[in-house]
């Protein structure tokens, strides 16, 4: 016997046959390499709470980055209004001017979906109990499987706020579960903090919204910092202690801050031209 | 467009030119493991296969708008795209030869002995080992030319020599197979009568 051309013709036809990769895992993975932009969620309404912002806007055509950096990913708001962006397996960031998110392509809803944030986000996340959705800065880690949240990340700090369902905040082996109307924070060195947050006043960066009931006034005053940036200070160190009531929708964050300085009988001052520092004085309120 | 299970490859490769993303799914779902075979065979490593398939996928839904309009043999073109893929990936990394490269001197498989009961499973091994010990140009116009069903005029244009070349490396390649795989005859005349 002896193999002729034929014969070894009909034996090569199997090269490689044996080669059966993943296809259900390779699906994810091209997901997660398509570029992940569909579209900009036209902020009509009145969700520029901040004027500046909203005139920068105006200004300056929408502009966005999408920066691919070997499989990583980064997606980056330069424009002057919040920038919508929809990740491979349908979960949704609204990034906050300013802002970056980014994930590995390759990685990314495989076993999890991860995704770094340097900034401020809404977050719609895709139901999946098999891939858990974390978000991690610093020793901080937030974990979902499927939830509406928003979430700020400062330096070491990490505040979500959840608007449906709930998620997980964890940080050095503590962790607590933030439902939705709460609010968690966490902070490097510190115990993790939880706290009712009825009004969602750190969605306000996107929504346009903030509602006071019987708020402190230094509640109110870090409403404005952690959703605008805005510093505000009292004139020589005086601080007031009085509770703030009332409904704000759209405006200029500025002009909506003077506001509530004089229905509480105190002058706003701007510090400087960035629109972003101010100063209060005047008599406490009774 | 019908159903995607049932749609036509040619229905769903319409589909996705109108930016339908289903339809690149499906496609990748009945196409990605063989598609995965045409570069391995050219390429041989798994992984570089994988990233040739997943950026000719890529490619496809980026630049959907420019896929030829009727598009009747769309397993053939998916093959095409990604057999140049393969070769362009060789050839951006200096792995197609020059020069013919020796047979190795001990061709005979010493794991294997002619008696030697063979399971399927082994004869696929010993079919993938012989060929791969081709030394490269010789093995990549072989591969092209028995498995990929290329003309040898193509495979020299491809490979940048002469058909003669071809045709040479053709018979090298032959004599080394006849004698690689002449320990497992019986189970190969077993398997494929």
């Amino acid at each position: 016997m002896r193999l002729d051309h034929k014969d070894i013709d009909r034996l090569v036809s199997t090269y490689r046959e044996d080669f059966t990769p993943d296809v259900e895992k390779g699906l994810r993975r091209l997901h997660g390499r398509i570029t992940p932009v569909r579209q900009l969620r036209p902020h009509s309404r009145q969700t520029y709470l901040f004027g500046a912002a909203a005139a920068i806007a105006l200004l300056v055509a929408f502009f966005f980055l999408f920066i691919g950096t070997g499989n990583q990913q980064l997606l980056v708001n330069h424009t002057g209004a919040p920038l919508a962006f929809d990740l491979p397996d349908g979960t949704r960031i609204v990034l906050q001017q300013g802002s970056e998110a980014g994930y590995n392509a390759d990685e990314y809803n495989l076993e999890t979906r991860e995704v770094q944030l340097d900034g401020q986000a809404y977050f719609e996340v895709r139901p999946d109990a098999d891939r858990p959705f974390l978000v991690a800065n610093g020793d901080s880690e937030l974990r979902v499987t499927g939830t509406a949240f928003n979430l700020r990340t400062e330096g070491n700090v990490m505040e979500v706020e959840v608007s449906e369902g709930s998620v997980t905040l964890e940080q050095a082996g503590e962790r607590i579960a933030v439902a939705a109307l709460e609010c968690g924070l966490a902070e490097a060195g510190k115990p993790l903090r939880h706290a009712a947050s009825p009004n969602l006043n750190h969605h306000a960066w996107r929504t346009g919204e903030l509602k006071f009931d019987h708020t402190p006034i230094s509640e109110v005053i870090g409403y404005f910092h952690d959703n605008w940036g805005i510093e505000c200070t009292w004139a020589g160190a005086k601080e007031c202690d009085y509770a703030v009531s009332g409904n704000y929708q759209g405006g200029d964050a500025g002009a909506v801050l003077e506001d509530i300085a004089k229905l509480g009988g105190l002058t706003l001052t701007a510090t400087s031209t960035d629109g972003k520092h101010y100063e209060l004085s005047g008599p406490c309120p009774l | 467009m019908p159903a995607l299970p049932t749609a036509t490859d040619t229905a769903l490769f319409a589909a996705l030119r109108t930016g339908e993303s289903a339809a690149l799914d499906e496609l990748f779902r009945r196409h990605y493991v063989e598609l995965c075979r045409v570069a391995i065979r050219l390429v041989t490593d798994g992984a570089a296969a994988e990233d040739i398939v997943q950026e000719m996928f890529t490619s496809l839904w980026t630049k959907r708008d420019k896929l030829p309009e009727e598009t009747p043999a769309v397993s053939a073109y998916l093959r095409r795209s990604v057999r140049n893929r393969s070769l362009n990936f060789l050839r951006d990394r200096k792995r197609i030869p020059v020069d013919n490269g020796d047979i190795p001197e001990n061709s005979t498989d010493t794991q294997y002995q002619p008696a030697a009961a063979l399971e399927q499973e082994e004869l696929q091994v010993r079919i993938n080992r012989a060929i791969d010990r081709l030394p490269e140009r010789c093995r990549l116009v072989f591969v092209m030319s028995k498995v990929e069903d290329m003309a040898h005029r193509e495979i020299a244009e491809e490979l940048g020599i002469s058909v003669k070349t071809v045709e040479n490396q053709m018979t090298r390649a032959y004599k080394f197979l006849r004698e690689w795989l002449a320990p497992a005859i019986l189970l190969i005349f077993a398997y494929f009568g």
